[in-house]
């Protein structure tokens, strides 16, 4: 099911994106006096790349985490009997010891907050971490849930039906939002 | 991509991209239960059945645990043999279970057809836990996913399989699953134990062991007993031991790393020599863990809705 | 009462007639067959323009279960099963519900349907006691009684006791039907052994269970020069068998049935018990061989092989679900939509394999619309196209396999004995006069 995007705006160019990046591995940085006890973990699928972006920006600035990782939010969700077939199970990679850690959840967009939810809930489900932050590229606002992103790239507001992307690429990232379906509102 | 059918009855039906997603899922299954807290909320309020009509212990906790592992709610209904023994049609058995409102009906029978015949009046998943001679989908699923495991390939890989092929739980369901995956599958025993039409399956069949497992990547194994059922295909277990069973130096013809899977409780010295039993035991107890994963899959993507 | 049935096709193979004419029954016999024939006064007249009017279907192989299992079948509700479906004959074989190996059974059986039945039943008297295989029944005894064969309806393994039994039916002028099928070699099959079996986890029956027993009996037949009908023949093989021994000059007779010539064992696929049968559904090639012992007249008769079963035998696990097909309704329509609208036969030769063949087989009246010949006919809506609907059956037996299946050529009337048992679906009350002599 390929869906014809429409109306089509950029959000944050290449050089938007970069610079946001860095800003929040300095937050980040600033926030935890270096990343000794520091983790970074990035949110299936979205927030696995930005995670390593993370990470790279953080070694720019001359700090390594000590842990990375990815979770798998799919066994967590509260509606798989809503979304049609089961989503495929990703593969949960944390190498390291999460007790005691500083984990940085890393997501590309936040909005419910239930993806965040379901990753603290696998987080904490593998051990018990001191602290867990949530950094994000995009927060979009429209919070079912209590939770707030500790570092933030842009917040924007657009309408509910639109929907923001994260394009990859060789030529540097860059954040688009669409609408999908050609005739559709 | 999901499974196609509400139910999973056998391999029969599964496309070799169901079986890889299965598979693939299995895997990430099996590091939750390395993890301290080995359960996962994905299944949460969901109800599993086990309706077991003949015992099987092993296949029933794998099925307990794995739901259980999911959070989901569970419950075992020990059923009497047949649903003549209990004078109930099998009618009457769906409805009443429909009633539970369970969302997954495990079926153990030591008839074929059973978990079929059930799935056709439910709404819920049945799964087939084993029907008599006929299908074992999640034990093949296991064979698979262990195989994988250690041989990360199936396309090309010999397989030989040896066994009480028409009684067996899951030479039917194997053959399908490894000729699926692309493995080269021969069946080995006395003409006796060849099923009607086996070669209608794409296998090969060796009469003889030594040409049975020659350079076998892979020797997969079932018990083998004498009952009144194959009284007449088995003359004793002493004569079929001689010619069959697995020894050591019967498994040196096979490839160096050949992986040897036992897909029950051994009967050493008839099928299976002490010597490789021992060789063997490791992998039964990794299988009895893969089990659970491969289990958990199962449920996972039957959960999902269909299109 | 008279009947006037006008403007039929009249198909008779007895006579060799196949012609457009008028057919007369008067006082419970056909009384004349000719054109433009004017009625008698108090004549009724029915108009079979379009149909083919034929001597009633005799059917040599139905199973009744009372006393015993009245909820499977009964005398009456048989017997309006086949009037519904065109039969104006119907033997009836001994089973375990009703073994028939007494002058009793045969008797009880015979003075229920003069009183509840609409058709003609004729009894096989078992051949061993008890169907047990090993002593025989009193034969005389039942021949006497009204018994048109022996058989057991399943094999006589001791082939000493077939052959003993053939010698004495043949005192007594009744041929022995043989079930072909070696019990040790059909040991515990549902359905057919091979391939598709084997993909079900099914235990099969070889078709060489078959051949052994059709081969033996043919042996013992011209043995005892006596007449055997093996009963149901279906698997290439035998009717290869029975094609030879004809040929040779020995005495065998045979039948099948609709699922044998219409259905595969691919009918089972999805542990359908409606589709376990005895002998089992067999392979393509296989019924293509009964087609071609249909067309060429190896294979004498077509029986409904009429196995009705209550729900409760049927609803179980594969393996445990009894055998048989309720056929009685709707083989004849069955036998037209495959062998005439599918397979090209003549109408002469359907109604031989349908009428005077089986009736000649068992050396019975019926079977022929000669002048002076009882008045037992059918008129065939040929043109008349409608799925088997078992709901509709007035047999308790509604396990047929052919549910919705599209079939044409459907009884429009059935008249036995001078009299109208069934027309167009609407029953007569019993009892049938005709029945009482």
């Amino acid at each position: 099911m390929i869906e014809e995007k429409s109306d089509v705006k950029e959000i944050l160019s290449a050089a938007d994106t970069a610079h946001a990046i860095t800003r929040i591995a300095s937050e980040i940085i600033e926030e935890n006096a270096g990343a000794d006890e520091l983790a970074l973990v990035g949110i299936h699928t979205g927030g696995v790349p930005l995670a390593e972006r993370l990470i790279a920006a953080l070694e720019q600035l001359g700090e390594r985490p000590a842990g990375t990782g990815t979770v798998d939010i799919t066994l967590y969700r509260d509606d798989l009997s809503q979304i049609g077939p089961a989503p495929i199970v990703r593969s949960t990679d944390i190498a390291f010891d999460v007790a005691g850690m500083t984990v940085v959840l890393v997501d590309d967009v936040i909005f419910t907050g239930r993806t965040v939810r379901a990753a603290i809930d696998n987080l904490m489900d593998l051990g018990r971490p001191r602290r867990i932050e949530l950094a994000v590229l995009i927060d979009r606002g429209g919070r079912e849930l209590p939770i707030q992103p500790n570092f933030v790239g842009k917040r924007l507001d657009v309408g509910r039906e639109r929907i923001i992307e994260v394009v990859y690429g060789d030529e540097g990232d860059r954040v688009i939002t669409y609408l999908c379906g050609a005739g559709r509102r | 991509m999901a499974l196609q059918s509400k139910d999973l009855l056998g391999i029969q039906s599964l496309s070799e991209g169901e079986l890889r997603v299965i598979l693939d899922t299995a895997a990430n299954f099996a590091t939750v239960a390395a993890r301290p807290v080995k359960k996962v909320p994905a299944l949460r309020g969901r109800t599993v059945a086990n309706l077991f009509y003949e015992p099987s212990t092993r296949t029933r906790i794998s099925f307990e645990l794995a739901a259980k592992r999911l959070s989901a709610d569970f419950i075992n209904i020990t059923a009497a043999t047949s649903s003549a023994a209990t004078g109930e049609t099998l009618t009457d058995t769906a409805k009443t279970v429909e009633a539970m409102q369970v969302d997954f009906l495990v079926v153990r029978h030591s008839m074929a057809g059973a978990a079929h015949q059930l799935a056709r009046q439910v709404q819920c998943s049945v799964i087939n836990a084993g029907d008599g001679p006929h299908e074992h989908p999640t034990q093949t699923l296991v064979d698979l996913f262990t195989i994988w495991e250690h041989k990360k390939r199936f396309e090309g890989l010999g397989v030989a399989i040896l066994g009480d092929h028409p009684r067996s739980p899951v030479t039917i369901s194997n053959i399908y699953g490894l000729k699926k995956m692309g493995a080269e599958v021969t069946l080995v025993g006395p003409s006796t134990l060849m099923p009607p039409g086996i070669e209608q399956f794409g296998v090969r069949v060796a009469t003889r062991v030594e040409d049975g497992i020659a350079g076998a990547d892979v020797i997969l194994l079932s018990r083998v007993e004498i009952t009144d059922a194959n009284r007449l295909q088995i003359p004793s277990l002493r004569e079929y031991a001689r010619f069959y069973c697995l020894t050591p130096r019967r498994l040196a013809l096979a490839a160096e790393d050949a992986l040897v899977l036992h897909s029950g409780s051994m009967n050493r010295g008839v099928e299976i020599s002490p010597e490789v039993a021992d060789y063997a035991f490791p992998l039964m107890v990794q299988q009895v863990t893969n089990g659970i994963a491969a289990r958990m899959a199962v449920l996972y993507l039957l959960a999902g809705e269909r299109e | 009462m008279k009947l006037l049935i006008k403007n039929g096709r009249v198909i008779d193979p007895s006579q060799d007639v196949d012609r457009v004419c008028d057919l007369l029954l008067a006082d419970g016999v056909v009384a004349a067959s000719e054109a433009n024939l004017r009625p008698p006064k108090g004549t009724v007249v029915y108009d079979a323009t379009g149909k083919w009017v034929m001597p009633g279907a005799v059917d040599l192989h139905v199973h009744l279960s009372e006393p015993g299992r009245a909820d499977r079948e009964t005398v009456a509700s048989l017997s309006r099963a086949a009037a519904a479906g065109g039969v104006t004959t119907a033997v009836c074989r001994p089973c375990a519900d009703l073994p028939l190996d007494n002058i009793t059974l045969a008797e009880f059986l015979l003075s229920k349907n003069r009183r509840e039945g609409l058709v003609r039943l004729k009894p096989v008297a078992a051949l061993t006691r008890g169907l047990g295989g090993e002593t025989l029944t009193d034969v005389g005894d039942l021949v006497t009684g009204g018994a048109v064969a022996l058989g057991d309806d399943r094999a006589v393994m001791n082939s000493q006791v077939m052959r003993r039994g053939l010698e004495y039916a043949r005192s007594f002028g009744v041929p022995v039907i043989s079930f072909p099928q070696d019990e040790s070699l059909a040991a515990g099959g549902v359905m057919n052994e091979g391939f598709v079996s084997t993909t079900l986890g099914l235990k099969g029956v070889p078709w060489s269970a078959e051949e052994v027993m059709v081969i033996r009996d043919i042996i013992l037949a011209r043995m005892t020069r006596w007449h055997a009908h093996i009963s149901p023949v279906t698997v290439a093989g035998s009717v290869e068998l029975v094609r030879r021994a004809k040929a040779d000059g020995i005495k065998v007779t045979c039948d099948t049935s609709p699922p044998y010539f219409l259905l595969t064992e691919r009918a089972v696929g999805g542990y359908n018990t409606f589709a376990k049968v005895s002998p089992p559904l067999r392979g393509e090639r296989d019924v293509a061989a009964v087609k071609e012992g249909l067309a060429d007249g190896t294979i004498d008769a077509v029986a409904s092989h009429h196995e009705p079963l209550s729900i409760v035998d049927k609803d179980v696990e594969f393996n445990d679900a009894a055998f048989g097909i309720s056929g009685i309704e709707s083989y004849l329509a069955l036998s037209y939509t495959s062998l005439v609208s599918g397979g090209g036969m003549s109408p002469r030769d359907f109604v031989r394999l349908v009428s005077t063949g089986p009736a000649r087989v068992f050396g019975m009246p019926g079977g022929t619309l000669a002048v002076g010949a009882p008045a037992d006919v059918v008129v065939l809506d040929v043109e008349k196209v409608a799925p088997v609907n078992a709901t509709t059956f007035f047999s308790r037996g509604k396990n047929t396999p052919f549910a919705a299946f599209e079939a044409q050529g459907w009884p429009a009337l059935t008249v036995v004995g001078g009299g109208v048992v069934a027309k167009s679906r609407r029953l007569a009350a019993p009892p049938n006069p005709a029945l009482a002599a």
